[in-house]
């Protein structure tokens, strides 16, 4: 049993630091005292994490992206899991079909679904619309949500529910009371990779980005073409930073044990 | 989830614009990084001061903002745009640009005729040229010419730019002069370039890449934009200059008025800033980029480092008309034989 | 549970989405079907008249089908190995009553957070011929050249499995945790071995789970832009930068998107295909 436990966490300390490398990477250039990014780090400055603070384009350009990855992912959560529970739950011809179906906004060029978002949306009069960008973000990351929220479905015992409907529980307060919560991995997974998706994403956002929200990605993707310097490094480690702190107070007061 | 309810919506709230462009704004797209933040202080402050209204940027490539330009077709969300002169030429023929009224451009007549469309549709802001990038550290005796870069002392010590960069392009073009073609008929530069293949370390397509490899070592010379070169060795990368003595490449990036633009004559005035004296050698200082006004003086040190009167003669600006219309071919045979 | 009559819920439960997709994604798609069908003229832009040039070439070209193929390897590859490394790891991840389970499920989710751009970045500095792990590698004498791990499937390989090994084992911790312990203990006291307990019992009931993170890191792999561009570069192309190259550098959208559909419509088959399978193998086990 004790070799056993070694082997197991010999295993994920493995794992976890070939995950890890990349970011210590990252983490490490963002102290070098060269204007260009580099690796190992040359001398030890907090000179880029300053710039950043001191940015209002990059203040601007995270609020954006945090509202709109907020925005888009609870509208991913309602639309996804809904179909997600019809498809399961309910008749629908065609299921499997469906279910591929729906995956083909993260099959098809994220690039492509920008450019032709943005012509129907100048058609429309609503290029660079915040409203625009989150309908796409949504489109980009529902599939995720109904991937998620389908296997933690499926896995689940259909006779739960009608258990508490037969106790006298309407199907909708059965569904939020028995199923829903049994299903918060799967909606936590679906949330978690929805959210990281808009907020990382470049290729649909850098066509319907308006005057007024550039997205942090797509500013810093934009950056790479005149010269990255550290404060790439910095924002990343600093984002990094910040997210590891919410997951922390998370952690503290929702309590993780309640969605892992 | 309720918690994320409510700040979904507060966030929409907060961050949807309350209130759509005025006259007073006006919306640009250009190159991102350390080139906006240049603009901005040489063009985008002294605009703000005189006129009051606001600039807003929206970043993307040159072929990034004519993409934008033809899926927004006759109602376009910028007002002006920077493309460089191969893709301001075809989105020109697209018949998606608007003609600049020369009455509101004080400075136009001090610009280089070469660097204006004749029909007034782009205006060129700067010069820059393709050229050889060295680390004077490493290489004693830096190549002089294109043909040095087949010397073999350089073999294993080169990076070359992908088809994809300007770079690429015209190393190709510039091969293909060396070895009695021209821009019209690049087979002696792509057989030349075929030759040299073996030897390069790799082929950029970010210009950015060549900092990392002459730092750390890769590479000891590359064929590279000559405004880079200048930011580089400022921010303390080993690397120098040198204007090939066969001629380096010419590059005019340029800015136009898309049609429909909303706030036109906002632009126009943003244009006279840009092509002012004072914004042209701000830029030059900042940006290393060489002045198309003809009125800009510059300090000796400088004027060596970037396209600036006589030196502007010794570049070859490849007719934009071809290169936009030969490039898909040339990317097709460089995809195929060189790339891999 | 055999009904076949319309289910009005289903179809209500079902509306928001179909919305959603129709308008934001199937009808700007649908406009790009035309487009798809035009000649380009180089330097004069999007011509009249309709062709079918683009799709044959696609289908035909050899550099093309290399591509292709290529692409469809990596993904393939790339699901596999995240699988392999993922799963132990969830299950470790799921079974374990340390107190340290949920930072450690954090340090899992850590990497996903970092901006994509850079931590490509952080691969080339790790990945390039005098980066580190070839400066380690030539250091502890296990090599005496620096061996090439950037620009070909090797590095791509090791770049897309890290960034995609999280959400494989997010997909595959959210399903294991649903299988309650006490069916394995159950299986076990009734004689199973170790080994016969996960093949029989816990590898079924996680099936959906490795299907889900299967089909999305499959996908993910073959729709990736931004990793293959810089860690692939020119000189080894896979569809998305072959279609960003159309779309973006040659503004030749015509055959950009032809070569975006065709894609698509290959590996929306491939997955309906795998889906199918697995509806099988899951009916008969």
């Amino acid at each position: 049993m004790k070799a056993r436990g070694l082997l197991s966490g010999a295993y994920v300390a493995l794992v976890l630091g070939f995950l890890m490398l990349p970011v210590a990477v990252v983490v490490l250039a963002s102290f070098s005292t060269t204007s260009f990014l580099t690796i190992p780090p040359q001398g030890v400055t907090l000179r880029w994490y300053g710039r950043v603070l001191e940015s209002p384009e990059y203040l601007h350009a995270i609020r954006v992206s945090l509202s709109l990855a907020a925005a888009a992912t609870v509208g991913a959560l309602a639309i996804g899991t809904a179909a997600s529970y019809a498809l399961v739950r309910r008749v629908v011809p065609g299921r499997t079909l469906v279910a591929s179906l729906v995956m083909s906004p993260l099959v098809f060029p994220g690039l492509v679904i920008g450019v032709a978002l943005l012509q129907l949306y100048a058609a429309l009069g609503m290029a660079g619309s915040f409203v625009g960008l989150w309908l796409a973000h949504m489109v980009i990351t529902v599939p995720y949500v109904i991937r998620t929220t389908l296997a933690s479905l499926a896995g689940l015992d259909a006779e739960l529910e009608d258990a508490a409907c037969t106790l006298g529980a309407t199907r909708l307060s059965a569904f939020m009371l028995v199923t829903l919560p049994l299903l918060r991995p799967g909606l936590a997974a679906g949330g978690l990779f929805a959210f990281i998706t808009s907020f990382d994403n470049v290729p649909v956002s850098i066509f319907l980005t308006g005057v007024a929200s550039t997205t942090l990605p797509v500013k810093i993707f934009t950056a790479i073409e005149f010269g990255v310097d550290p404060s790439v490094a910095a924002i990343s480690s600093l984002l990094i930073l910040a997210t590891g702190l919410t997951l922390l107070l998370a952690e503290r007061w929702i309590g993780f044990s309640r969605f892992t | 989830m309720r918690i994320r309810g409510c700040l979904g919506v507060a966030a929409l709230l907060g961050v949807a614009p309350l209130a759509a462009p005025g006259a007073q704004e006006l919306n640009v797209a250009i190159f991102g990084g350390s080139f906006v933040d240049n603009v901005r202080t040489c063009v985008v402050e002294p605009f703000q001061r005189a006129s009051g209204a606001r600039v807003n940027f929206v970043l993307g490539n040159s072929v990034q903002n004519a993409a934008r330009l033809r899926a927004t077709r006759g109602r376009p969300d910028v007002d002006l745009a920077y493309m460089d002169s191969q893709v301001a030429v075809q989105v020109k023929a697209e018949g998606l640009l608007d003609q600049v009224d020369a009455a509101k451009l004080t400075n136009l007549p001090d610009i280089y005729p070469s660097a204006v469309d004749p029909d007034r549709r782009w205006i060129g802001y700067m010069y820059a040229a393709t050229a050889i990038a060295y680390n004077p550290r490493e290489l004693r005796t830096p190549p002089q010419a294109w043909a040095d870069l087949w010397a073999p002392g350089l073999r294993g010590k080169l990076a070359l730019g992908d088809i994809s960069a300007t770079s690429g392009q015209h190393f190709l073009i510039a091969a293909a002069r060396l070895n009695g073609g021209s821009v019209e008929n690049v087979e002696p530069g792509f057989r030349a370039i075929r030759e040299l293949r073996p030897h390069v370390v790799t082929l950029y397509t970010q210009a950015d890449q060549v900092v990392q490899l002459i730092e750390r070592g890769d590479i000891a010379a590359a064929v590279w934009f000559s405004d880079r070169v200048g930011a580089a060795a400022r921010n303390g990368v080993p690397v120098a200059l040198v204007f090939p003595r066969e001629g380096a490449i010419g590059i005019l990036p340029t800015f136009s008025i898309p049609q429909g633009a909303r706030s036109k004559d906002l632009a126009e005035q943003y244009m006279d800033r840009a092509l002012s004296v004072d914004s042209q050698r701000c830029l030059a200082e900042r940006q290393y980029a060489g002045p198309t006004n003809r009125k800009v003086e510059l300090p000796e040190a400088l004027a060596a480092l970037v396209p600036y009167r006589e030196s502007i003669d010794r570049l070859y600006f490849p007719p934009a008309e071809i290169v936009a219309q030969s490039l898909p071919a040339w990317t097709d045979r460089w995809n195929r034989e060189i790339a891999r | 549970m055999a009904e076949r009559r319309q289910d009005p819920t289903a179809l209500l439960l079902l509306l928001p989405l179909s919305l959603l997709l129709l308008a934001a994604f199937v009808l700007p798609v649908a406009g790009l079907v035309p487009t798809s069908l035009r000649p380009y003229i180089a330097g004069r832009g999007i011509g009249e008249g309709w062709t079918l040039q683009h799709y044959v070439l696609a289908l035909t070209d050899a550099f093309y089908l290399e591509v292709l193929a290529r692409t469809i390897g990596l993904g393939l590859t790339v699901t596999m190995l995240t699988l392999l490394i993922g799963y132990p790891l969830a299950y470790i991840l799921a079974r374990s009553t340390s107190p340290f389970r949920h930072w450690l499920t954090l340090l899992v989710i850590f990497p996903m957070l970092l901006n994509l751009v850079v931590r490509t970045f952080g691969w080339i500095a790790l990945l390039a011929r005098r980066g580190l792990v070839n400066q380690w590698l030539i250091g502890l004498g296990i090599t005496d050249e620096p061996i090439r791990l950037m620009f070909n499937f090797t590095g791509l390989l090791i770049g897309l499995t890290h960034i995609f090994l999280p959400v494989m084992v997010l997909v595959l911790l959210a399903v294991i945790q649903n299988i309650p312990v006490d069916v394995e203990d159950a299986a076990a006291t009734l004689g199973a071995s170790r080994v016969n307990v996960f093949a029989n019992v816990v590898l079924p009931m996680s099936a959906p789970g490795i299907l889900a993170g299967s089909i999305l890191v499959f996908v993910l792999t073959v729709s990736a832009l931004v990793t293959p561009r810089l860690l692939g570069g020119p000189t080894y192309k896979v569809v998305s930068t072959l279609v960003y190259e159309q779309f973006l550098q040659l503004l030749n959208w015509p055959a950009g998107s032809a070569l975006a559909l065709l894609m698509t419509a290959i590996v929306l088959l491939l997955l309906w295909l795998g889906a199918r399978l697995a509806r099988r193998w899951e009916a008969g086990a």
